[in-house]
């Protein structure tokens, strides 16, 4: 039995001034001054245990002798954050705009480090021009404009994080789970993204085809880390919070929409969006921790396979992988099955990019709309898969019973790296690669997957009596793949844990949703 | 005007806002369900609770299946698991499981040496407290949970824990390094204890709390630091005999304060609750070693009422029987019916549902390490026959076991024959009169008898002494060979290990981590990181 009681209450108030003048028929100004203030609060308890006495689900009818028994008292937020902010927009004939901003935050989850009184600064600077109202452009440029913006933005940190104090679970003391890393000098920071983008977006053909592009380079400093996992005493035991170096994000976004039909009765309009990022670990941690990291120490993010590497990209997944020979062939041991070894890279779950298509066709009263989505590259890991090989339920079990129980493993060589025929039991095999902690590069899938993400037709029949009209309409997501690689829909691995993003353990499927509505309009 | 009015009032809203309201800001970023130091600091509770629970990590109740059942209780002979985990794939037939292993460092670093040091530095918190009582029991603490990490592992992170190098690396101590780091423990320990048993020092009351183990008795704590380093020393005799002696002299030495030659000095570590074996057998998920039912069916031991219950399966009902280590098994029901493991003492039962302890060191046990001791010519070791007795009757007397003056007179009597009914592959699991691995070994003491052998006695009935310790019993097999073990019947490792596992790999976590401090521990080893490769002090051919 398990009960969770949780309550949470946010409070937000702000003040906000704001002065509009045109300072001459050119130029206009606006600014802006505020502050603000944001009060969370939220609780849980958590009380589990055996029963009893079979079906009686009571807190009091717990088994206290039990192990399994808990009551947990869990503050999950509490956070108070003030601001002050201002904003200068300066727009010249409405032509040339120019955005700064400056906001100065204080975090109550920074307590106890010496940014807690000095808070956190961020700012932004930007420069738009409509270059449609600047230059005389050919006829068939309705609209264009370029943008160049640079902007950091800070954050706060998790509440408590920096006074870690034991906790109680059932009358038992239990020391903090982490502590932030044990090194001379150091505490935590507030997280810094800064980034830089430059933007340009055109309408033409009298506003049939539009197209906005971005390209971005971000970098995020300080980004905070909990509970990732250290060398033995360096925080609590071996878990610590750190603040990132580094970590870089370049890359593009780009949308293009075509009206290809535009008539009264008819129309079809269709848009693709693109985008393509690329993720580096520049720079590991702040370098208040250490200077030169060593380049193979990898540090496992919370809660998964997920880990970061120096010089790697975020949530990068590590695990065993099988030993294999310079050349690559799999090294098998005197029993003729693969041996393993720890801690290879075995790919990045993050798509590098991302292509949607969208359709909106319009015929008199009816509108048909689909979107087609592709995500491509990635690699997902399906510990699903491995425990039904392991139990001989999945399909490649049930093939290799169908073909004689025998495995084969290509290329295998022995331990003096002399070419063996390594043909074993296929039980005995699945058996050994599989299980919940398996050979997990046998079960890293390519992430690519294509797929009809909606589609959706609507009728508006117009009758204009006592009811005016009648909206009828239908709609379906995520209908089905077009291509798909892994065994399961790479996107529903969506982990609480940021080391546990792309693996499946038994993940609940995603699931395709239909839906009808009927809408009458009196 | 206007304006006017509202920057004024901007003005006292902002400065109101910020001249002041940083201020409550520790106390919103003080989780309420957090012990803050003021409030845990009265009747010395930051003192009391960390001392506590860095004792029952020794053997934690949370984490024991995986600390210690699943592996040295199992590789000790005296258990074996009816669960065929992972797909019958598992520690119990050498696949080792990096998951599970993992949790037996996670214990030792995070729950032992790091309370500890917390302990350490929450003492500095308090002015004019003696605490010389509490830091001789963290030093032994550090000791007893540590050398069972290392006897597992070999190199462990000891000094050098929380001492990060350049990289973010933290070394190992190589278990020479961290033996001789334990004896230096031990010394510190020593000159700590022994101003309360002189009684020139009382210990304070609020301390005797902390003391789940002899309750604030500095006598005994003394005691056990001397058995402790006896064990110690005995064990690294085959790799630096001069050590050995001089450790060894040590703790025999009457004026360091004598040993736990006595059953009520035994070291039990109070669980307050459940002894974690009483859930891991209501989970069906352990059952007796089938040498340990051999030895004691063998022997007519009136001991083993006291340590295995009769089998519940149809195919042996009312028969003491175990499961042989590393059998091949389909489904739990296979060997769920056979003997559950049992610990009632004449104290108590060990294996209490609601009270259970944890026997850390015993008189037993003692007079054991001084048989040895007397074969190895040690000064105050007095001599062989007299400890190898002294020893039996401890036991005895441990374990409610009547007289035992006719069973250590037995010279005929010795290991039973092993027949599994139930083996899955008939036969496969037999362990026959005769089979050079079912031991010949008789009880009774014979000083006529070449020292190998005299030596195969004392640690066959050390064996049975110590159990249910399955971690001490295992490591004492490493080191001497005996007793005789019946070997895995099915092997994943590989090929890798060859007869019995030697140690455990050190597992993936503390190798990503702190991969250089890993690489340089490997160093250290005898060979590559693995099962196969013999410890330290595991140097008997």
């Amino acid at each position: 039995m398990n009960v969770n009681r949780t309550n949470s209450q946010t409070l937000y108030s702000d003040f906000v001034l704001q002065a509009n003048k045109n300072l001459n028929t050119d130029l206009a100004l606006s600014v802006t001054l505020g502050s603000s203030i944001q009060d969370q609060k939220g609780a849980t308890t958590n009380v589990r245990g055996a029963l009893a006495v079979p079906n009686v689900f009571m807190e009091s009818a717990i088994d206290w002798s039990n192990i399994s028994r808990a009551v947990n008292q869990n503050t999950a937020v509490r956070r108070q954050i003030q601001s002050v902010l201002g904003a200068v927009e300066l727009g010249y004939k409405d032509k040339v705009f120019i955005n700064l901003t400056d906001r100065n935050d204080w975090s109550s989850t920074l307590a106890y480090t010496p940014t807690a009184h000095r808070g956190f600064n961020y700012y932004s600077g930007g420069i738009s021009a409509v270059l449609s109202r600047i230059f005389n452009l050919p006829d068939l440029v309705d609209y264009a404009k370029v943008r160049v913006s640079y902007a950091v933005v800070g954050n706060d940190i998790d509440p408590f994080r920096t006074r870690p104090l034991y906790t109680f679970n059932a009358g038992i003391s239990t020391p903090p789970t982490s502590t932030p890393i044990r090194v001379a000098g150091y505490y935590l920071q507030p997280e810094k993204n800064k980034s830089l983008e430059l933007g340009t977006q055109w309408s033409m053909l009298k506003n049939r085809l539009s197209l906005d592009v971005t390209v971005y380079k971000s970098n995020i400093t300080n980004q905070f880390f909990q509970d990732i996992t250290v060398a033995p005493g360096l925080g609590a035991g071996t878990a610590a919070d750190v603040n990132g170096g580094n970590i870089q994000n370049t890359g593009v976004e780009a949308a293009i929409t075509f009206n290809v039909v535009k008539t009264h009765a008819v129309s079809w309009s269709t848009t693709i969006n693109y985008s393509y990022n690329q993720n580096k670990v520049i720079e590991l941690f702040n370098p208040s921790i250490v200077a030169t990291p060593s380049a193979d120490q990898k540090y496992a993010l919370s809660g998964g396979s997920g880990f970061l590497v120096q010089g790697g990209s975020f949530g990068d997944i590590y695990g065993r992988g099988f030993k294999r020979d310079a050349a690559g062939h799999i090294v098998v041991g005197s029993d003729n099955m693969p041996l393993s070894v720890n801690n290879i890279y075995l790919g990045n779950p993050n798509p590098k990019s991302i292509i949607g298509w969208s359709h909106s066709i319009n015929i008199r009263d009816v509108t048909i709309g689909f979107l087609l989505d592709g995500k491509f590259g990635g690699k997902v890991l399906s510990i699903t898969e491995a425990l039904m090989d392991q139990m001989g339920v999945s399909k490649r079990t049930g093939d290799a019973r169908d073909n004689g129980g025998k495995v084969t493993i290509p290329d295998a060589v022995d331990e003096s790296g002399k070419s063996v025929t390594a043909t074993v039991d296929a039980k005995d095999y699945y058996k050994a690669i599989g299980g919940k902690t398996p050979i997990a590069e046998a079960y890293m899938y390519d992430a690519t997957a294509i797929r009809l993400r909606e589609f959706s037709i609507s009728y508006t029949l117009k009758l204009n009596k006592l009811v005016k009209q009648i909206h009828f309409s239908a709609i379906g997501n995520n209908l089905f793949f077009l291509y798909n690689k892994a065994p399961f829909d790479p996107e529903q691995v969506a982990a609480v844990n940021p080391g546990g993003v792309g693996v499946d353990v038994f993940g609940l499927p995603t699931y395709r949703s239909l839906g009808f509505s009927l809408k009458a309009t009196l | 005007m206007k304006t006017h009015f509202y920057k004024s009032c901007y003005a006292i809203i902002t400065s109101m806002l910020f001249s002041a309201c940083t201020k409550n800001f520790e106390s919103l970023n003080t989780n309420p369900a957090g012990i803050t130091e003021d409030v845990f600091k009265a009747d010395f509770k930051q003192i009391i609770l960390p001392l506590q629970n860095a004792q029952k990590a020794i053997q934690s109740s949370g984490s024991y299946q995986v600390q210690q059942n699943l592996n040295a209780d199992i590789y000790s002979g005296f258990m074996m698991s009816p669960t065929p985990f992972n797909g019958g794939i598992n520690n119990t037939n050498y696949f080792m499981m990096d998951g599970w292993n993992t949790v037996i460092l996670d214990v030792a670093y995070n729950n032992v040496l790091q309370v500890l040091s917390d302990y350490s530095k929450l003492t500095t918190t308090y002015e004019g407290v003696d605490f010389a009582f509490t830091n001789a029991m963290a030093k032994t603490i550090k000791v007893l949970a540590l050398h069972r990490t290392s006897d597992i592992f070999g190199p462990v992170i000891y000094t050098k824990f929380g001492k990060a190098n350049a990289d973010l690396s933290v070394d190992y101590d190589s278990q020479k390094d961290a033996y001789m780091a334990f004896f230096a423990d031990l010394d510190d320990a020593v000159s700590l204890l022994k101003p309360f048993t002189t009684g020139s020092k009382k210990v304070l009351a609020a301390f005797t709390k902390a003391d789940i183990i002899y309750g604030g008795n500095a006598v005994n704590w003394l005691k056990l630091v001397n058995t402790l380093r006896l064990r110690l020393a005995i064990r690294i005799n085959n790799v630096d005999a001069a050590t050995a002696r001089i450790q060894g002299e040590k703790a025999l030495a009457p004026a360091n304060g004598g040993l736990i030659t006595d059953n009520s000095a035994n070291a039990l570590l109070d669980f307050g609750m459940r002894h974690p074996i009483s859930e891991i057998i209501g989970w069906d998920d352990i059952r007796i070693g089938a040498p340990l039912v051999s030895f004691l069916t063998g022997y007519n031991d009136p001991r083993l009422p006291h340590m295995a219950a009769r089998a519940t399966d149809p195919a042996v009902a009312g028969k003491y029987i175990g499961i042989r280590n590393g059998v091949a098994i389909d489904d739990k029901s296979r060997y769920s019916g056979y003997s559950i493991p049992l610990a009632k003492a004449a104290s108590g039962d060990y294996f209490d549902p609601k009270d259970g302890k944890a026997k850390l060191a015993s008189a037993a046990e003692t007079y054991f390490l001084m048989a040895e001791a007397a074969l190895n010519g040690w000064a105050n070791a007095g001599n062989e026959a007299d400890n190898y007795n002294k020893g039996i009757a401890a036991s005895f007397e441990e374990w409610a076991a009547g007289s035992s003056a006719g069973y250590a007179n037995d010279n005929t009597s010795t290991a039973a024959p092993y027949v599994d009914p139930k083996a899955q592959v008939a036969g496969n699991n037999d362990v026959p009169v005769k089979d050079s691995n079912l031991s010949t070994i008789t009880i009774k003491w014979d000083d006529a008898a070449p020292p190998e052998q005299q030596l195969e006695r004392i640690i066959t009935q050390k064996w049975i002494a110590i159990y249910p310790d399955g971690q001490e019993a295992w490591t004492e097999f490493r080191r001497t060979g005996y007793p005789k073990l019946f070997p895995v019947v099915v092997n994943n490792s590989g090929g890798l290990i060859k007869k019995f596992i030697r140690r455990l790999p050190i597992p993936g976590k503390y190798q990503s981590n702190n991969k250089p401090g890993y690489d340089r521990a490997v160093q250290t080893l005898n060979g590559p990181d693995n099962g196969e490769t013999r410890l330290w002090w595991d140097s008997k051919k």
